[in-house]
């Protein structure tokens, strides 16, 4: 959670904040040491060619979720699942499929991207096989931003619903990282979160039903 | 499309003063178009944001904090109630300018802007069912009205339907997952003997109606208030010897011409109209052509009769009854509706007490998800077309 830090939003909710800079330079874990971009390229296509053909036969699809935060270095070790081009990489290591990611939307945007071309590029190749649907604000791609409320980030959900529903994506979508609300801080043992600023079940009602009405409202067009 | 949209950045600036009141602040800053820029960060009642219309909760219950505080962080500014000498802190009478003064005044303090009185003092049964001393309330109740434009408020939501208002023969209705609707079953209460007023005609209804609106409509007028006759609710012909007329669009029809007039207009229940047999987008439009739609009760309802208009029903989740949610929310948009516009009983969720049915506090919320994706969700669709 290093780099998380709670941000007071409207009405007293709260965001989830990040910024890389602090954390940028935190030392090596000692019982992990540090690893190389090659290195954990190296393992992950180890892993995914054992693993795709048996996923395949067994009809499961692969949904690989992106390093979040997004950043190029963590405790010493390079990361490899932080950008554009390299989960474009990703795909191509074992061409199925059963090899794809989860499509996060927030993600997409903190890193700088339009969530929109980047849901239409794995969208288009089937590689799309799981999806977590959730906004932000970033000031500073890949290294500062804000996980907000659905309605009022830079992602534009609608569109992104649009996209998803346009090329007949059939499969999970997780309206994720609800806003901390009073309601959920007030719950006998207070909120239950496990990252700064984020909430709990109530938080994820909203979060739901925005969700339920970009889907009807996509459908209705 | 693009009239009302013009018409709406026109307006753009009287609105921004109007929201302005009471230290809500806005982000209006002379850029309504809806782009991303202007979102960002908002935390505000911004007018451009909610497809323009003005987000708003009931607090029937009064001045709830846990209720405020949730409503805030949902970005909903409006408040939706009646006047309560509780909230005024005053014993003053209830229509008088001082005592309407301080209840505006206390939902100033928290941040709110009170937006719509529902369910008005002095308009009872004396009015409703035309006995002596209906003068006097009458009177009482322009004094009302003048107390409210002084304060700042436009918009009254009142209904027709003495003794018995809102009835339910349901309160806990297992829903989806096991969460509480109300319910109506006419068959329930058929036979339930008559009031103390014994049987109310359709006719007398009327009468007493047009003699209200003849005397309090001009009064309106001359200080900019709207009135919203919300449906009778349940929308069956009879309950106990009181008949009930606000029960389908003819009669509403009928109601706006008694008295053609800016000020006298409807709240459009979204449930009451649907269960009448009305299809809610084409009489939001025909209602919102004439620009007398002033107030919105945006919610869903299941009939469980088979029969229009509705004798048995179930209120639902907003994303699962018999309205076409999205194609209404469309309509408000597009006939350019910019006035207050709040969910209504919502179902009893997990987690939630069901003290109050239809107003369950994490119902609310899911309702308000729902209604503000739709609200983007139009906005973004018209936009780009």
């Amino acid at each position: 959670m290093e780099g998380y830090y709670e941000k007071k939003a409207r009405g007293g909710s709260s965001h989830t904040a990040f910024d890389y800079e602090p954390v940028k330079d935190l030392p090596a874990k000692p019982q992990i040491g540090k690893f190389t971009a090659d290195q954990l390229w190296s393992n992950l296509t180890y892993f995914l060619k054992a693993i795709i053909p048996v996923a395949e036969k067994a009809g499961v699809r692969m949904a690989l979720h992106p390093n979040d935060p997004p950043i190029p270095i963590s405790h010493g070790s390079q990361q490899i699942i932080e950008s554009f081009e390299n989960w474009k990489r990703l795909i191509s290591i074992v061409d199925s499929p059963s090899n794809g990611i989860t499509y996060d939307c927030g993600v997409t945007r903190e890193m700088g991207e339009d969530p929109v071309e980047v849901c239409r590029y794995f969208g288009s190749r089937d590689r799309i096989n799981h999806v977590h649907y959730r906004n932000v604000i970033v000031e500073k791609p890949y290294v500062k931003y804000a996980e907000v409320f659905m309605d009022e980030g830079q992602v534009n959900l609608f569109e992104v619903m649009k996209e998803l529903i346009g090329m007949g994506y059939k499969y999970g979508l997780y309206p994720e990282h609800p806003r901390a609300l009073d309601y959920d801080r007030e719950q006998p043992g207070g909120l239950k979160s496990f990252y700064p600023g984020g909430g709990g079940y109530t938080g994820e009602t909203y979060n739901v039903s925005f969700a339920k009405a970009m889907k009807l409202a996509v459908l209705s067009m | 499309m693009k009239d009302n949209r013009r018409d709406f950045l026109k307006k753009g600036a009287s609105l921004a003063a109007a929201a302005s009141v009471g230290g809500i602040t806005t982000t209006m800053a002379g850029s309504l178009a809806i782009h991303e820029k202007t979102r960002f960060g908002s935390g505000t009642a911004n007018l451009a944001k909610d497809a323009g219309m003005q987000s708003s909760e009931a607090y029937f219950s009064g001045m709830n904090e846990r209720k405020i505080a949730l409503l805030k962080q949902m970005d909903v500014f409006g408040a939706v109630g009646g006047i309560s000498p509780k909230i005024a802190g005053t014993d003053g009478k209830p229509y008088e300018e001082k005592t309407v003064a301080a209840v505006k005044e206390a939902w100033n303090k928290v941040g709110l802007n009170f937006n719509v009185v529902e369910g008005p003092p002095s308009l009872g049964e004396k009015t409703k069912l035309g006995l002596e001393g209906r003068d006097e309330e009458i009177a009482n109740f322009i004094t009302f009205m003048k107390s409210l434009s002084k304060a700042g408020v436009d918009t009254i939501c009142y209904n027709w339907m003495p003794v018995i208002g809102w009835y339910r023969t349901d309160n806990a209705r297992p829903g989806r997952g096991g969460a509480l609707m109300t319910a109506f079953d006419y068959e329930d209460i058929k036979s339930a003997p008559p009031t103390q007023y014994g049987a109310v005609s359709k006719e007398t209804l009327w009468k007493n109606l047009e003699y209200f609106l003849k005397a309090v409509i001009p009064e309106a007028e001359k200080v900019g208030m709207k009135l919203a006759m919300h449906p009778d609710d349940p929308q069956v012909d009879s309950i106990k010897g009181i008949s009930r007329i606000m029960t389908s669009v003819d009669n509403f029809k009928r109601l706006v011409g008694l008295y053609p007039s800016p000020s006298n207009g409807i709240t459009m229940c979204q449930g009451n109209f649907s269960l009448m047999g009305a299809n809610i987008p084409e009489t939001i439009k025909y209602f919102g052509k004439k620009k007398l739609i002033h107030f919105v009760h945006f919610r869903n309802v299941q009939d469980l009769s088979g029969k229009v208009p509705s004798q048995k029903f179930t209120e639902t989740f907003h994303d699962e009854g018999q309205i076409d949610m999205y194609k209404s929310m469309q309509a408000y948009y597009d006939i350019g509706f910019r006035g207050p516009i709040r969910p209504d009983h919502v179902p009893t969720m997990a987690g939630d007490s069901n003290d109050f049915p239809g107003y369950s506090t994490i119902g609310s919320l899911f309702a308000w998800g729902y209604i503000k994706g739709l609200m983007e969700a139009v906005s973004k669709s018209k936009n780009k077309a």
